[in-house]
């Protein structure tokens, strides 16, 4: 028997066309069309309108700020990968994205060499070194703007000027300082009016005031936003529960008790649309690569990531906390997906 | 009853079914030789009861149960046994099967039918006949169904769920059938409600498929039978997973590692409950079945009732599929299917469709993980497939385990909407393989 067997098995062997060879490959065959790089292309068209503000308000500034910070995080992309042997993976975006992400959370006045050293050191240090794209621990772009803070600190904290559109009325003595430094001293001293914080949030809103580039314009930041939102490429979780808890933190801090005074209400809401929160809780905090993939972890992660900025901002001697907040918060990330492994569906 | 059900994750393709499901099913011209695998479902292979050189007829048995998993097999051409030996199965691997050439006289020697109306028949004697008819799980997942319905008696079942939704894309096979013979597979689902003892009937339609709710809805107000009610469904794909339909239907999930009769439903599909009214009524083994056949390069889908054992390389060719620009061909639908390597290889009991494609998906993945998450999203079964995928990737088994692999249904969704292309499912399904064996040689060890 077993020699009938092997004589059929050649002869099924040999009749077989070699004509046809066929591909052979796991399942599904359907796949959706999706990619990296047309993730990419999304969050680099969500940034436009931020983008097109920067350019509106800074002009000039703006433009060699961004230029030159694309070009050195590609080039740096470019030459890594030359230098490593790697295949250039120029073609997912992923450089553009940090380089742009890194250029809009940068002051002004901050020298072109700067954001391109800010540039290489994100791409050559924080990701390429890590193991390129997908494998950091912390967001390239997020760490860069640390590390410029830290060395350069001078020209990161001063290096503001007021926007070449449409002043802000009525504060043209305070023309370099960032809105949320202003209001921190204007706090400190007991200055602080209502009226105060109401016009400057219009200011806010729109982005005709101080601050980093890209992170003035609240609404524009927003826009962005929601264009992911609608093309399902971020989950909203993060900067939800960043931006709320966030908010509800600061409100209950600042409210000595009389909550639902109006004074009460808007510290709150100039606090989160200043400083780049929305720049940071939409583009950065939900970084894929450095945020939790669980539901749950996400969740957490927003907390905190709200937690961090509201203690930075509030005890320590920095006014802007996000930027720390959220590299705190993605060295805790591979922690939280070990804690908030989702349960199997049918699990009791 | 317009309600649409939901259940958690999955996918919408959109535009997969209107070409198809509008295709009337047409009978397939019998093969002038046909292969016949002895093992044509999930479970062991049959024994051949013919030699070389014996004349058989149509619905004649060839293979007899050798375990009791194993399932008779039945001539589908009448003719003359040519060889028995391995043939290529469309499973990929070389199998026992009886290759018979076809002399068109198409002789029937069916098996008798049920002398009495099975209402008055007991559940044993039913069974019986539908496990002497061969019958098996026939929307791929090829459970023999006398094994399925022969349930401890610990175990109630409440509820029996018609799976009308048919969640694979392109593929209609089981929508034809009901639009057109929607009173046998009625009758073929009362017969198995009978079996189950189940107090509940129910029939689950996908929402696209009109012609198929309003076919069964008016057969049902004919019958002013009240045990039968219908649901539509939210098209989403895997509507027609087990778990998720069970879900969806009656809110008790089925727990992870367990099957059906836990949640106390059982799932039939529609060509199954066709099949049992078949058997049952006419005495008519299981030798033929529905297939679509559709894919790229194929010019126009049809639906083909098929004799089991035709070479899909002689369907291919009368669909005027054209070979020199073909690059794939799957057995099943396009997101369980498996690819076949051999054209050789036959229709089986389990097969839901053909499918010729002139493209290929990325055998490797295009881009690495960038955690971006839609595989958890889509995830019917609340995994996250990235982190399985890249434990196995690695070799770290223990940790594959902990983010609990072997609860995968092999859906596809997260493959599909992978921005990475990562070929995810493969990875999970190398962890269950993984997983048997190591089991399987650790208790032969002991």
């Amino acid at each position: 028997m077993p020699n009938t067997i092997k004589s059929q098995l050649l002869k099924a062997t040999e009749n077989r066309d070699s004509s046809a060879l066929l591909h052979i490959s796991a399942t599904p065959h359907l796949r959706s069309g999706s990619s990296v790089p047309t993730i990419m292309r999304q969050v680099l068209i969500a940034l436009l309108p931020a983008t097109a503000a920067a350019l509106l308000f800074f002009q000039i500034n703006a433009l060699i700020l961004i230029a030159v910070s694309i070009s050195a995080a590609v080039l740096t992309e470019f030459f890594a990968a030359m230098l490593l042997k790697r295949p250039v993976s120029l073609h997912d975006y992923s450089a553009v994205v940090t380089g742009l992400l890194l250029a809009l959370s940068l002051p002004p006045l901050t020298p072109w060499w700067m954001a391109a050293a800010g540039s290489v050191f994100a791409i050559a240090i924080f990701k390429v070194a890590f193991g390129g794209l997908g494998q950091n621990l912390l967001n390239p772009a997020l760490a860069a703007r640390a590390l410029l803070l830290i060395v350069f600190y001078n020209t990161m904290t001063t290096g503001w000027t007021e926007p070449y559109l449409g002043t802000m009325a009525g504060v043209d003595s305070v023309s370099k300082a960032t809105p949320l430094a202003l209001f921190d001293e204007l706090l400190l001293s007991g200055a602080l009016e209502t009226q105060y914080i109401q016009d400057s949030l219009i200011h806010l809103l729109i982005g005709n005031t101080g601050g980093s580039i890209g992170e003035t314009s609240f609404l524009a930041l927003l826009l962005g936003a929601a264009w992911l939102w609608t093309k399902k490429i971020i989950s909203l979780r993060i900067p939800l529960t960043f931006i709320l808890s966030f908010f509800v933190l600061t409100w209950l801090f600042h409210a000595h008790g009389d909550y639902f005074a109006p004074k009460a209400l808007l510290i709150p809401v100039f606090q989160t649309c200043s400083g780049g929160l929305a720049l940071a809780a939409f583009f950065m905090a939900n970084d894929t690569t450095t945020s939790p993939i669980t539901p749950f972890g996400k969740i957490i992660f927003g907390i905190g990531c709200g937690i961090f900025t509201f203690a930075i901002r509030q005890f320590t001697l920095l006014s802007e906390g996000v930027c720390f907040a959220i590299l705190i918060m993605n060295m805790l990330k591979p922690l939280i997906e070990m804690y908030t492994k989702p349960k199997v569906f049918g699990h009791r | 009853m317009s309600k649409l059900f939901l259940f958690k994750g999955g996918i919408t393709i959109p535009q997969s079914k209107e070409q198809i499901s509008q295709t009337a099913i047409e009978p397939f011209p019998a093969p002038s030789k046909v292969i016949i695998p002895l093992l044509q479902h999930n479970g062991a292979t049959a024994h051949p009861t013919v030699k070389r050189g014996d004349p058989v007829s149509i619905g004649q048995l060839i293979g007899e149960p050798s375990e009791h998993n194993s399932l008779a097999v039945h001539a589908s051409v009448s003719g003359e046994v040519l060889s028995i030996g391995l043939f290529p199965h469309p499973n990929g691997r070389q199998i026992l099967a009886v290759e018979i050439e076809n002399n068109f006289k198409d002789d029937k020697a069916y098996i008798q039918p049920f002398d009495r109306p099975w209402q008055e028949a007991a559940p044993q004697e039913l069974i019986q006949k539908i496990q002497q008819c061969g019958i098996a799980g026939m929307s791929g997942e090829g459970t023999p169904t006398h094994l399925k319905l022969s349930q401890p008696s610990n175990k109630t079942i409440h509820t029996v769920i018609l799976n009308a939704c048919e969640s694979e894309p392109y593929i209609a096979s089981d929508t034809r059938l009901l639009i057109e013979k929607t009173k046998n597979i009625l009758n073929g689902f009362l017969i198995l409600k009978k079996i189950t003892g189940a107090t509940r009937a129910v029939i689950a339609i996908d929402c696209r498929q009109q012609a198929v709710y309003q076919e069964v809805q008016s057969l049902i107000t004919d019958l002013k039978n009240k045990d039968i009610s219908v649901v539509k469904l939210k098209s989403k794909y895997p509507q027609g997973a087990e778990h998720q339909l069970i879900y969806t239907i009656t809110k008790n999930a089925v727990p992870p590692d367990g099957s059906a009769v836990d949640a106390g439903c059982m799932v039939f599909s529609p060509s199954t409950s066709l099949a049992v009214h078949d058997a049952i009524i006419d005495g008519l083994p299981l030798y033929q079945r529905v297939i679509s056949v559709n894919g790229s390069s194929v010019g126009a889908p049809k639906n083909y009732l098929v004799r089991l054992g035709t070479p899909i390389r002689t369907i291919l060719d009368i669909c005027k599929c054209d070979m020199t620009i073909t690059k794939k061909v799957i057995s099943g639908g396009p997101m369980t299917g498996i690819t076949q390597s051999d054209l050789d290889a036959p229709v089986i009991k389990t097969t839901t469709g053909i499918f010729a494609y002139d493209k290929t998906t990325p055998a490797m993945q295009d881009y690495p993980c960038i955690n971006c998450g839609q595989c958890v999203s889509v995830c019917p079964q609340n995994l996250v497939p990235s982190r399985i995928a890249k434990y196995v990737k690695h070799i770290q088994m223990k940790k594959a385990a902990e983010w609990n692999f072997s609860g995968c249904i092999e859906c596809g969704a997260c493959s599909y909407v992978c921005p990475s292309r990562i070929n995810l499912v493969h990875f999970i399904k190398l962890a269950k393989c993984n997983a048997s064996l190591s089991t399987n040689r650790s208790g032969s060890t002991r």
